[in-house]
C-alpha cells in the first residue's frame, strides 16, 4: 500500500514536471510568434525600402525564416494546446456524462487515439529527419535556409504533445482531471 | 481478397469495407468528445494497422505521414492563420472591434438587431482580406461574440451569424481556398475570384436580410443596443471609433488591391498596425501583450494539429484505396449532366463534414474533373469551382462536424454550448443553400462577370 | 466485382504487381503529368493489366517536392519528378534536370542516354537507395512574365521576380530580388504587382496559371530551362523485386514518356503562343546584354559549387560533352534553324 502511494506521488509529480515543460515550450513558442510577425513586416517593408537605397533588404533566407518561426511556435505549442484544453472537441455527449465517465472515456481516447498516433509519428519522423542531418540538407532555392533543424521540430513537438498526453493519462488514472490547474500566470 | 465459388470468382477490394469503416469509426472517435484533431489521426493509425493486418498496404506506406505533416509546415499561405488571429484578439483586447461593433451597431439606429448586421457587415469586410475560414471564425468569434453576449443576445442567433458570416472568407475574393480551387480545376484564378463576386455578395445579402427579418419578427432575439446610459453618438466620436479599424482595413485590403502585400503578407500587416492602433489608444501593454501572443499560439496549434490529423485520416483512405470507391462512385452514374451534379454535390458537402477543405480539393476534385470536363466543357468549370465552393461553404456549417462551428467553440465562451453553435447554424445553411441553388440554377451569376471582364479587355 | 473465374486465370502466368507513383504534378498540368499516365497506360497494356502503377497527383500522398523521400523511404515505389528539386540534398542532382546555359531537350537525351549521363546522375541518386529513368522533356522553356519591359542588365536591379533552383541563383547575381512563391500565389502576387515579374513554364501551362492577364511582357528564351528532363525514379529494392520481364516494359514505358511529352509540349506551345499574341502579350528578346551578363553569373556559380568533388566530377565530364555536342550541333541543327526559321521570317 505504501508503495502504491508513493508511485502515485511519484508520477504525479512527474506530470508535474511535463506540464511546466509544456510551459516553457510554449514561451518561446510566444516570442516565435513575435518574431514571425516583425519578420513579417520587415519583408514586407524591406521590398520598398530596399528599392529606394538600391540594396536587396527582402530574401528568400528572410521568407523562409518567417515560416520556420511559424513551424516552432506551432510545433512548440501543440502540447500545450493539450493543456490548456484548446483543441477543439464535439461535446454533445460529453457534456451530459458524469464526471467519473467522462475521465474513463477521457482516458481511454488518450491511450487509444492520441498516444498511438503520436507514437507513429515519432517512429516515422526519426528516420528522415536523420537522414537530413547527414546530408546537412539546404533549402533548394536560391539563398534559402538550412531544412535539417526545421525538419527535428516533426519528432520535438510530437514528443511534447506525446508526453503531455502521458501526464494527462497519469492524472486519469488516479482519479484526477486530465490537467493541473495551475496554468497561466509565467511571463 | 478473392473467394472462388461455382465458377466466379468474387473480388471484395479491402478498400470497400476499410473506406466507410474509417468514417464510421470516425464518427464514434469524435462523440467520445476527444479532440478532433487527435481523434482524426488516431482513427487513421488505427485503420493503417488494420489495413497492414489484411496486407493492404506496408508499413513503409506510413512513411509518408511525416512528409505530409512537412507539407503543411511549409505552406506560405497557412502563415495567415496566425497573422489574423492575432489580428482579431488584439483588436478585441484593446477594445477597438468591441468599440466598433458597438458604434456600427448603434449606427445602424435603434434597429433590433443592428449589432448581428454590423456582424454581417464587419465579416463581409474580414472576409474581402482573407480566405482562410479559421482565421476568419476565430477573429470574428474572438471580436464579436463576447460584445454580443453583453448586449444580450440569443447565444444561438450570435453564433450562428459569426460562423456563417466567417465563412464569407471562402467565397468573396481574395480567397485562397479559391486559388487552390483554381488551381486543381485549371481554370485562371482571376477569372475565379471574379466570377465568385456575385454569389459572395448574394451571401451576405441574404445573411443581412435574414437577420433583418428576424429581429422584426422576434425582437426578443436581438435586443437593440441599450444606449441609454451612453453618451449620443457625436459626429467627432463617430469618426474616433471608426478611424482605427478603417486604418486597419485600409492597410490590409488596400496592400493587397495596389500590390504591396500578398494576402498572407497582408495579415502580417494587420497584425502590427492593430498592435499599433492598440497602442495608441492606450489599449497596449506588456500583458495585453503576453495575453493576445497565448491565445494566438494556442489557436494557431488547436488549427494546424486538425489539419496535422486530417492529413493522417487522407493519407490512410488513400491507402485502404477509399478514394478509387468515389471515382468508381462518380463513373457509374445513371443521369448524365444532372445526375453528375446532383451526386457529386452530394459527395462534397458529405465529405465537408468530415475532413479539411484543402483535403477536399485533393481528394475529390480531380476525380470529378475528367467527368466534368466532358459534360460541362472548359467553360463550365469555372462555374463548377464557383458552385464547389459555395457547396463547401454551406457544409463548413453543418452540424455535428462542420469545421467553422469546432473553430468558433474553440473561441467561445464557457456559457455558450455546442447546442446554442448547432442550433444557430440551421437557419444559415439554408440560407446558403438556396443561394447554392441559385447559381446551380442560373449560371449567368457566375459567368456575367468574367465574361463583361475579358469583353472589355477584348 | 464478380468474374468468371477461367477469365480470371487466363493470362495470369506473370504476377499481378500494384505500384503507387507518386509526382511532383497537379492533374491541371495534364502535359506533365501526362509524363506519369503514359507510364502507367503504357506498362498497364504491355503486361495485359498485371503491372498496374497508380499516379497520384502533388499533395495526395506526399507533396510535391517530397517525392524523393517518399521513393527513398518505401511509401511508393515510384515517383515522377524533376531530379533539380533535389538539389538542397545533392546540388549535382540539378544536372538531371537542367542548369542555366546547358543542354537542349535532344542534346540531354544525347548526354542521358548514350554520354555518360544517365550513369553520372544514376551514381548519385544510389546514395538514396534509388534509380532514375528518362520520362519526359517541356523543351526550351519560356523567360518569365514582366510587369514592364526590360532595359539592360542594370533594369534588373532590385526587381522582384519568383523563380527557384539555380535560375534563381544565376538572377539573384545579377541584382534580382528573388521570391520564391507556392505556385498558387504566383498569379495575385503578379497581378497585383507585389512581384515584378515570374516565371512557370511555356505557354500552354502559363496560360492556364493566368499569367497573361497579369503582366504583358512575355521574355524568352528560358535560358536557366533550355530542355529539362522530367524523370522516374524507383525505390531499388522494389526495383530488384520486380519481374525481368515487367523491368523492361517500365524502362520502354519511360522511353516512350521521354519523347511523348516533348512532342505535346511543342505541337501546344506552338497552338497556345499565337492565342497569347492574339490576345495582346508582348514577346521580348533577352537581349545579347543580359545573356552574356547570366551566362558569365552562371560560369562563376557553377565553378563554385565545383569545389565540391562529387559536383565536379559530374560537371566536368558534363562540360565536356556540352563543348563537344555544341560544335556539332552548330554545324549541323544551327547552320539550318537560322535560315529556315530564324531571324529573317518566323520571329515575331
Ligand atoms: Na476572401
Ligand atoms: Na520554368
Amino acid at each position: 500500500m505504501r508503495g502504491w502511494l508513493s508511485w502515485a506521488e511519484r508520477s504525479l509529480s512527474w506530470a508535474d514536471r511535463i506540464d511546466a515543460l509544456n510551459r516553457l515550450a510554449a514561451r518561446l513558442a510566444r516570442w516565435a510568434l513575435l518574431l514571425m510577425l516583425a519578420l513579417g513586416t520587415w519583408n514586407v517593408l524591406g521590398r520598398y525600402v530596399g528599392l529606394a537605397v538600391g540594396r536587396n533588404l527582402s530574401s528568400n533566407a528572410l521568407i523562409e525564416g518567417q515560416w520556420h518561426l511559424f513551424d516552432l511556435m506551432v510545433l512548440l505549442a501543440l502540447g500545450y494546446a493539450l493543456q490548456t484544453d484548446d483543441h477543439v472537441r464535439v461535446d454533445v455527449l460529453q457534456s451530459r456524462w458524469s464526471p467519473r465517465r467522462q475521465r474513463r472515456v477521457e482516458l481511454a481516447t488518450t491511450l487509444g487515439l492520441l498516444l498511438p498516433f503520436v507514437l507513429v509519428v515519432l517512429i516515422t519522423s526519426v528516420a528522415p529527419t536523420l537522414r537530413s542531418w547527414q546530408l546537412w540538407e539546404v533549402s533548394p532555392d536560391p539563398g534559402g535556409l538550412p531544412r535539417y533543424w526545421v525538419k527535428s521540430l516533426i519528432p520535438l513537438g510530437f514528443l511534447l504533445l506525446g508526453l503531455q498526453g502521458v501526464a494527462q493519462a497519469i492524472r486519469l488514472l488516479h482519479g484526477r482531471p486530465p490537467t493541473s490547474h495551475d496554468h497561466g500566470g509565467e511571463g | 481478397m478473392e473467394i472462388e465459388a461455382l465458377g466466379w470468382v468474387i473480388t471484395l477490394e479491402p478498400g470497400e469495407i476499410l473506406g466507410p469503416g474509417m468514417f464510421l469509426a470516425l464518427v464514434v472517435a469524435l462523440l467520445s468528445g476527444y479532440p478532433v484533431a487527435f481523434g482524426l489521426g488516431g482513427v487513421a493509425v488505427v485503420f493503417a494497422a488494420l489495413a497492414m493486418a489484411l496486407g493492404v498496404i506496408d508499413a513503409s506506406f506510413l512513411a509518408a505521414l511525416p512528409q505530409r505533416i512537412f507539407g503543411i509546415m511549409g505552406n506560405l499561405t497557412l502563415l495567415a492563420i496566425p497573422a489574423f488571429v492575432f489580428m482579431g484578439a488584439m483588436l478585441e483586447q484593446s477594445g477597438i472591434a468591441e468599440r466598433l461593433l458597438e458604434t456600427m451597431g448603434r449606427l445602424m439606429g435603434r434597429l433590433r438587431g443592428g449589432l448581428a448586421l454590423a456582424v454581417v457587415i464587419v465579416g463581409t469586410v474580414l472576409a474581402a482580406t482573407t480566405g482562410v475560414i479559421a482565421a476568419t471564425v476565430t477573429t470574428m468569434g474572438l471580436i464579436s461574440l463576447p460584445a454580443m453576449l453583453r448586449a444580450g443576445y440569443d447565444k444561438s442567433l450570435a453564433t450562428g451569424v459569426i460562423a456563417a458570416s466567417g465563412t464569407l472568407g471562402q467565397i468573396i475574393p481574395p480567397s485562397i481556398v479559391l486559388v487552390v480551387l483554381g488551381d486543381q480545376l485549371g481554370v485562371p484564378v482571376g477569372e475565379l475570384f471574379v466570377g465568385s463576386v456575385i454569389p459572395g455578395l448574394l451571401m451576405s445579402g441574404a445573411f443581412a436580410l435574414y437577420v433583418v427579418v428576424i429581429s422584426a419578427l422576434r425582437p426578443e432575439l436581438a435586443p437593440p443596443l441599450d444606449t441609454t446610459g451612453l453618451p449620443p453618438l457625436t459626429a467627432s466620436g463617430l469618426v474616433n471609433v471608426l478611424a482605427a479599424p478603417l486604418i486597419l482595413i485600409l492597410l490590409v485590403l488596400g496592400s493587397i488591391f495596389f500590390g504591396i502585400a500578398t494576402p498572407t503578407e497582408a495579415g502580417v500587416l494587420g497584425a502590427v498596425g492593430a498592435m499599433a492602433l492598440a497602442a495608441a489608444q492606450g489599449g497596449f501593454s506588456r500583458a495585453a501583450l503576453r495575453q493576445v501572443s497565448d491565445s494566438t499560439v494556442r489557436t494557431t496549434a488547436m488549427v494546424i494539429a486538425i489539419l496535422i490529423g486530417s492529413t493522417a485520416f487522407s493519407l490512410v483512405f488513400r491507402g485502404v484505396g477509399g478514394d478509387v470507391l468515389i471515382s468508381d462512385l462518380l463513373l457509374q452514374l445513371p443521369g448524365g449532366r444532372t445526375g453528375f451534379l446532383a451526386v457529386s454535390m452530394l459527395v462534397i458537402f458529405a465529405l465537408g463534414f468530415f475532413i479539411d477543405f484543402f483535403e477536399i480539393a485533393f481528394i475529390v476534385v480531380p476525380l470529378l474533373l475528367p467527368t466534368a470536363r466532358q459534360l460541362l466543357g472548359p467553360e463550365g468549370l469555372l462555374w463548377l469551382g464557383v458552385v464547389i465552393g459555395a457547396n463547401l461553404q454551406t457544409s463548413f456549417l453543418t452540424p455535428p462536424f462542420g469545421f467553422a462551428l469546432f473553430y468558433l467553440r474553440g473561441v467561445a465562451p464557457e456559457e455558450v454550448s455546442t447546442g446554442d453553435i448547432y442550433r444557430g447554424a440551421l437557419p444559415f445553411i439554408a440560407l446558403q443553400l438556396s443561394v447554392l441553388l441559385l447559381i446551380l440554377f442560373f449560371p449567368q451569376l457566375v459567368t456575367l462577370l468574367p465574361s463583361l471582364a475579358s469583353a472589355a479587355a477584348g | 466485382r464478380i468474374r468468371r473465374a477461367d477469365e480470371v486465370k487466363a493470362g495470369s502466368a506473370l504476377p499481378l504487381v500494384r505500384w503507387r507513383m507518386a509526382t511532383s504534378w497537379p492533374h491541371s498540368l495534364d502535359t506533365i503529368f501526362g509524363g506519369a499516365e503514359t507510364i502507367s497506360r503504357r506498362v498497364r497494356e504491355m503486361s495485359a493489366g498485371r503491372f498496374l502503377i497508380q499516379p497520384f497527383a502533388a499533395g495526395e500522398l506526399v507533396p510535391g517536392l517530397e517525392v524523393l523521400e517518399a521513393v527513398q523511404n518505401g511509401s511508393v515505389e515510384c515517383g515522377h519528378t524533376a531530379s533539380y528539386y533535389y538539389l538542397g540534398k545533392n546540388p549535382a542532382l540539378a544536372f538531371g534536370t537542367a542548369v542555366p546555359f546547358g543542354l537542349t531537350a535532344q542534346q540531354q537525351n544525347a548526354w542521358l542516354y548514350e554520354g555518360g549521363g544517365l550513369e553520372a546522375i544514376d551514381r548519385l541518386y544510389s546514395d538514396f537507395g534509388v534509380r532514375s529513368f528518362p520520362a519526359g522533356n517541356t523543351g526550351a522553356q519560356m523567360g518569365g512574365w514582366f510587369k514592364r519591359p526590360l532595359e539592360g542588365v542594370a533594369s534588373l536591379q532590385g526587381l522582384k521576380m519568383r523563380i527557384p533552383g539555380l535560375g534563381g541563383k544565376v538572377m539573384a547575381a545579377l541584382g534580382v530580388n528573388v521570391q520564391v512563391l507556392p505556385g498558387g500565389e504566383i498569379f495575385l502576387a503578379l497581378d497585383r504587382g507585389a512581384i515584378d515579374a515570374a516565371e512557370w513554364t511555356g505557354p500552354y501551362d502559363d496560360e492556364k496559371l493566368g499569367l497573361n492577364k497579369a503582366a504583358r511582357y512575355y521574355y524568352y528564351p528560358g535560358w536557366w530551362e533550355p530542355g529539362p528532363t522530367l524523370t522516374a525514379l524507383v525505390n531499388l529494392q522494389a526495383w530488384s523485386r520486380l519481374p525481368s520481364e515487367y523491368q523492361a516494359m517500365f524502362a520502354a514505358a519511360c522511353h516512350e514518356a521521354n519523347g511523348l511529352m516533348l512532342s505535346r509540349y511543342d505541337a501546344l506551345n506552338a497552338t497556345v503562343l499565337q492565342r497569347l499574341i492574339k490576345g495582346g502579350t508582348q514577346l521580348k528578346f533577352y537581349g545579347e546584354p543580359i545573356l552574356q551578363a547570366a551566362r558569365e553569373a552562371t560560369d562563376q556559380i557553377l565553378a563554385d559549387s565545383a569545389k565540391d568533388a562529387t559536383f565536379k566530377r559530374v560537371y566536368e565530364q558534363w562540360r565536356s560533352f556540352r563543348q563537344d555536342v555544341f560544335a556539332w550541333n552548330r554545324v549541323n541543327e544551327f547552320s539550318y534553324t537560322r535560315f529556315a526559321f530564324g531571324e529573317a521570317k518566323g520571329a515575331p
